[in-house]
């Protein structure tokens, strides 16, 4: 494991030293809770009863799932496109292959390089959305739902979906030739990603505890089977094999 | 001295598709190198040298044969031969917004240096790289050769029993291939390191290796020590007359001379194989070379070169594979 993290920690600090990267990471990462966070505000001020705010929130979720998810799975998934391929074009992944470090190790590295960023930025994107809509708009998006809501979609499905967004990155990332091509291909997965996070965020209120769980549960398998998957195809034969 | 590789009928086939037929990169190659020894490994391209270097390093699976390297099977114990190996390829990339200090650091961790070492280990690297001015700078700054040396310091930074160079010096200018392969040569005089140098530069594998192995094929066709695979291709030094310009019946005039093994013509040298270096024999060659009019410029015993001998090994291989076919 400390291999894994010496990996992620070099690939964090080599793609934070990327200004193109980070202007693609962070630009949505702070300007879409910005723009939510504001909108929300304005929209709560303009409703003049609480219990129209109150009501005006609780529908309001599928809003603030997106933007964590989106910028969430967003910054993982641009970190995990290029976790390999980018090493492969440089021609910097048989050094690293050449280590002692195993193929899990250097799997596992490679999606805590994408994963944590893109944790990070989920839950950095809630904090300014609720940041923006308190500073600017003298708001509380808070109220509603609950606080416990906003904690279990925070600590649960998230790092759930990030994961599972960040799993397929690496593995795509592993059978790309560029990192447009990753990067696009990651995208894509991305859609699905998202979609789930909003569904589960408008719907999970009007459901059971039970049935939450269960799609919480399912997420969470989805997201170790697509890291078991990642971690068998991004072996040193495979990776080589792609190299030559 | 102890065996660091024992490679028995090592054998690497890539599978083919239906694009392109399967490829047998390594064919059931039997190989042994003691600890301390600088082995050169010399090949045209497509040889198998590279696969050899990546499945003896574990980074590929051999498709057939054993191996042990360092002591440890190939095989089952794969992150230890890992540990125990230093690999260099060829022309890799540096992770470049790291400094020297940062990338050397990385490695020796992954490479299980102790914490408490780790710096020591850098600096040293890096001073024998002369490159210790250079520490905090970002490796996106150095040059070819730089870059060339901090990847052999990679390489060498965690104190491997078996360092593997695969084209140490490709693609440098003539100061920095010299400043890399006085590197390596520093580095090999540890009795307890041993090197394994893959290299299309005849001079260099001559210079730095103890003993050469050529491969062609996937299969180790000739080995011995430079000296000896010389004298294995020409029993006797040749005899070179360099001609204004070196016409058939010259090489004939000379050829057909008693005591005269072969004759070789290099551009305008004719190299002149004597068994037994009679000074008669020499004097009788300039002689009939003056007799058909050649135009001598310049003449005298020379030893046959290692491309002379790895050319004719080559061809003698190909030759043996033609008969048997």
């Amino acid at each position: 494991m400390n291999r894994a993290l010496l990996i992620a920690r070099k690939d964090m600090k080599e793609a934070f030293g990327q200004r193109a990267l980070m202007l693609r990471v962070l630009l949505p990462a702070i300007v879409l809770p910005i723009l939510y966070g504001v909108v929300t505000g304005i929209l709560i001020r303009g409703s003049d009863l609480d219990r129209d705010q109150a009501g005006f929130l609780s529908g309001m979720i599928w809003l603030f799932a997106a933007i964590v998810g989106v910028v969430g799975t967003s910054t993982g998934g641009v970190m995990a496109a290029q976790a390999i391929v980018q090493e492969r074009l440089r021609r910097t992944i048989e050094s690293l292959l050449a280590t002692p470090a195993s193929d899990w190790e250097i799997f596992a590295g490679k999606v805590l390089a994408a994963f944590l960023p893109g944790l990070a930025a989920g839950y950095g994107a809630g904090l300014l959305y609720f940041i923006s809509a308190r500073a600017l708009c003298d708001v509380t998006p808070l109220a509603v739902p609950g606080v416990m809501f906003f904690v279990r979609f925070i600590a649960l499905v998230l790092p759930i979906v990030v994961a599972i967004e960040v799993a397929a990155g690496v593995t795509i990332s592993g059978r790309c030739g560029t990192v447009t091509g990753a990067a696009q291909a990651s995208a894509l997965t991305s859609i699905p990603v998202i979609g789930a996070i909003i569904y589960l965020a408008y719907r999970a209120r009007e459901w059971p505890l039970s049935e939450v769980f269960a799609l919480v549960s399912s997420l969470a398998a989805l997201a170790v089977v697509l890291l078991y998957l990642g971690a068998r195809v991004m072996g040193r034969e495979e990776i080589i094999a792609r190299l030559d | 001295m102890p065996l660091v590789i024992e490679a028995k009928g090592l054998t690497r086939v890539y599978r083919g598709s239906t694009r392109r037929p399967a490829i047998r990169a390594v064919d059931g190659l039997d190989l042994q190198v003691a600890q301390g020894e600088v082995l050169g490994l010399l090949g045209p391209n497509g040889a198998g040298k590279t696969t050899m270097v990546r499945m003896l390093s574990c980074i590929l699976r051999p498709t057939d044969g054993t191996a042990r390297v360092a002591g440890y099977d190939i095989r089952e114990r794969p992150g230890e031969v890992r540990a125990a190996c230093g690999v260099s390829m060829e022309s890799p990339g540096l992770y470049e917004r790291l400094t020297a200090q940062e990338y050397l650091a990385f490695f020796a961790r992954l490479c299980d240096v102790a914490e408490g070492h780790v710096l020591a280990r850098v600096e040293e690297q890096l001073r024998a790289a002369a490159l210790w001015d250079r520490r905090d700078d970002p490796l996106a700054t150095f040059s070819k050769g730089m870059c060339q040396k901090v990847n052999i310091a990679r390489a060498l930074v965690h104190h491997p029993r078996l360092v593997f160079l695969d084209e140490p010096t490709s693609g440098l200018d003539v100061e920095a291939a010299t400043a890399v392969r006085e590197h390596i040569r520093e580095m090999s005089q540890h009795a307890e390191t041993t090197f394994v140098i893959c290299t299309h530069n005849l001079p260099e594998a001559e210079r730095l290796s103890h003993r050469i192995a050529l491969m062609k094929a996937g299969r180790i066709v000739a080995a011995g020590a430079p000296e000896e695979l010389k004298r294995r291709v020409f029993r006797a030094d040749a005899f070179r007359i360099r001609l204004r310009q070196v016409l058939p019946h010259h090489r004939e005039a000379v050829a057909s001379l008693p005591g005269v093994a072969a004759v070789e013509v290099q551009d305008n040298v004719l190299a002149v194989h004597i068994p037994a270096a009679k000074e008669q024999t020499t004097r009788e060659i300039l002689r009939r070379l003056a007799e058909s009019r050649a135009d001598i410029i310049s003449f005298g015993p020379e030893g046959p070169s290692l491309e002379e001998a790895y050319l004719h090994l080559l061809r003698q291989d190909k030759e043996k594979e033609e008969a048997d076919e």
